[in-house]
């Protein structure tokens, strides 16, 4: 097969990809923006003069990013355990990828019989008499992070995995060995060379706890409504199409607002360790 | 060979006619497809409706689940690949006002005599934009462990402080079209009035530990007690109780319960009119209507179906006095207003 045509045969799929996520993008943007065929932005406005919504954006972004927090907290130390795993990798990797094999409304359900008011903590503080009343471990904020966490956080550890692998264990012990102590160690040789992954992994996580739907309305309360939850009460219960472009147009740039930055210091750190990686 | 630009459109456009080419097969052949609800909905129709209807007539329906049948009826406007979708009235009445449905004369539906006028889903014009094939009740769900059926005997209770964090609700979606009527109706209005209804629904809101649209969650918290009590569906109490939980029981509040007529309509354009209109006709006919009331507890709309002994025992009343106890509100004027009534709810619910 002459070099061109594979060439063009192996970028095929990425372009078809690019070109079908592009058009939607456009698609997007200019559903939003066109009312019966005019350029009118009553969509925007009525959003931005919702306070309801204002509300909800924040805590979309707010959410998002203790999710990402948090998931990055559990990740680094657990991708860290794995890389450095001597035993059968294989294993744990299987573990930390097990829960995609269940679904998302399965795993919200399995929350429910741990932390609801008849769920297994509360029925026995309640036994033990260290509480009257149940506690409200779930259909609140808490409810939401918590499984937003545990659908998200094996993304969090794949990503920063992947860049640990990488980071010989010399340069941790060369480190050490220059009578640098462990803290010390990881702050100047391992999360600096990390930097990469976890910046991947933070993108990840938060773009999708920006988008979650399913978690927020299994878990969440009345006063936890996310704004993916709204976009698809838009779309498919009023089919109001429009109004669901404007909605998840104004998601798409917020969540770009920190996005972009993060990608921008990204490229940045890349020239940096490619440039160390030469001297 | 050079990639250019055109190549890989025509390659995409080829490929997702090929994607299509599975439904369009499908919706060309001679069986009818009929888009249901999953969660024992589409179980209970095969029963019930498409299997004497192919045993009756030699024609095949077949029974596709979809999370909203709405939806994939707006999805395919213009080119339907299903034949009959089932809805609620409110969705019915939505679609007809859009003009995506196909309308039958009475003659093509016979069986539409047998059901009352006020149930039926007509154009200005007087023709049928769908049939009504049954009945359910919204009343008030109450895990008997948890409270007693007296504790609910009126709408108003549902705003009582002492429910705090002990009820379920539904979302603002379903709340604007059936909670808020009945609260309404409690607090002296109707779906006309809603100012008290909207009163009262704050009330119950701050009582609520958690709001879902999930069936099976709002099953799944009643069953185990999570929440005391939250309005319902009769057809899903009817179906616990088959199941054996005989501690989550609904009671009819003394305003009366919703009644829900739902909708089978037909899209715009659809392919095999004349079979669609047989199975439409028979849809609202008696039988299958008392073979879907003894499955699931739909209680039949077509006024020649009969109550077996057996399910009066199971309601406690005959249909009739069932009916008598029911409020029928004006789902157009409900259906019209929907957007901003979720709207307000919406508005509502965020000053919490």
């Amino acid at each position: 097969m002459p070099k061109p045509l594979r060439t063009a045969l192996l970028l095929a799929p990425s372009a078809i990809l690019m070109g079908v996520f592009l058009i939607g993008l456009v698609r997007l943007v200019s559903s939003s923006l066109m009312i019966d065929g005019q350029f009118d932005i009553t969509h925007y406005v009525d959003i931005l003069n919702r306070p309801d919504y204002v509300q909800m954006l924040g805590r979309t972004l707010r959410t998002a990013a203790l999710t990402t927090l948090f998931s990055l907290l559990i990740g680094f130390p657990t991708a860290y355990y794995v890389a450095r795993y001597k035993g059968n990798r294989n294993f744990l990797l299987l573990l930390i990828i097990f829960p995609w094999l269940v679904s998302i409304v399965v795993r919200s359900y399995g929350w429910m019989v741990i932390l609801g008011p008849r769920g297994l903590i509360n029925s026995f503080i309640t036994w033990t008499g260290l509480v009257e009343r149940p506690l409200r471990l779930m259909y609140n904020d808490f409810g939401v992070i918590l499984g937003l966490v545990h659908v998200l956080c094996p993304f969090m550890i794949i990503a920063i995995l992947s860049v640990l692998m990488q980071i010989p264990r010399s340069l941790e012990e060369a480190s050490m060995s220059l009578g640098g102590r462990p803290a010390y160690s990881f702050r100047t040789v391992l999360l600096p060379l990390s930097l990469p992954g976890i910046l991947t992994g933070i993108t990840l996580v938060y773009l999708m706890a920006t988008g979650a739907i399913v978690t927020p309305l299994l878990l969440g309360g009345l006063r936890n409504t996310m704004l993916g939850t709204e976009i698809f009460q838009e779309v498919m219960h009023f089919f109001n199409y429009p109004k669901a472009a404007a909605l998840a147009t104004v998601l798409l740039v917020t969540a770009l607002v920190v996005v972009i930055p993060i990608q921008i210091f990204e490229r940045w750190l890349a020239r940096r360790l490619r440039e160390g990686e030469s001297h | 060979m050079k990639l250019t630009r055109r190549a890989t459109i025509a390659g995409a456009l080829g490929s997702a006619a090929a994607l299509s080419l599975p439904g369009r097969l499908m919706a060309q052949s001679n069986t009818l497809l009929h888009a249901s609800w999953g969660g024992g909905v589409g179980s209970t129709w095969n029963a019930a409706f498409a299997d004497p209807f192919a045993a009756e007539t030699g024609a095949s329906v077949r029974i596709v689940d979809v999370p909203n049948p709405e939806a994939q009826l707006r999805a395919q406007a213009g080119n339907p690949q299903y034949h009959s979708a089932i809805g609620t009235f409110v969705q019915g009445v939505n679609m007809m006002r859009d003009d995506m449905l196909e309308t039958f004369s009475i003659d093509e539906l016979p069986e539409m005599r047998n059901i009352d006028e006020k149930y039926w889903l007509k154009t200005e014009d007087g023709r049928l934009a769908g049939i009504t094939p049954y009945f359910a009740y919204y009343g008030i769900a109450v895990n008997t462990n948890e409270a007693s059926l007296e504790d609910f005997t009126s709408w108003r209770n549902l705003a009582d402080e002492r429910w705090a964090d002990r009820l379920g609700m539904t979302r603002p979606i379903y709340l604007s079209t059936y909670d808020l009527t009945m609260l309404s109706k409690a607090a002296g209005g109707d779906e006309y009035d809603i100012a008290g209804g909207m009163e009262l629904l704050e009330g119950m809101a701050r009582n609520v530990l958690i709001v879902s649209n999930s069936l099976a969650q709002q099953n799944t918290m009643l069953e185990r007690g999570e929440v005391a009590a939250m309005p319902f569906y009769s057809t899903r109490i009817w179906a616990m109780h088959e199941a054996g939980v005989q501690h989550v029981d609904m009671i009819i509040p003394e305003e009366g319960a919703l009644l829900l007529p739902y909708v089978v309509v037909a899209p715009k354009g659809v392919a095999d009119r004349e079979q669609v209109a047989e199975w439409l006709n028979y849809i609202a006919g008696a039988a299958p209507q008392e073979r879907g009331m003894a499955i699931s507890g739909y209680i039949p709309a077509n006024s020649q179906a009969v109550a077996t002994d057996e399910i009066i025992a199971k309601i406690g009343m005959t249909y009739e006095e069932l009916l008598g106890r029911l409020y029928q509100p004006d789902w157009g004027h409900i259906a019209a207003n929907q957007q901003d009534t979720v709207a307000a709810i919406d508005q509502m619910l965020a000053r919490f």
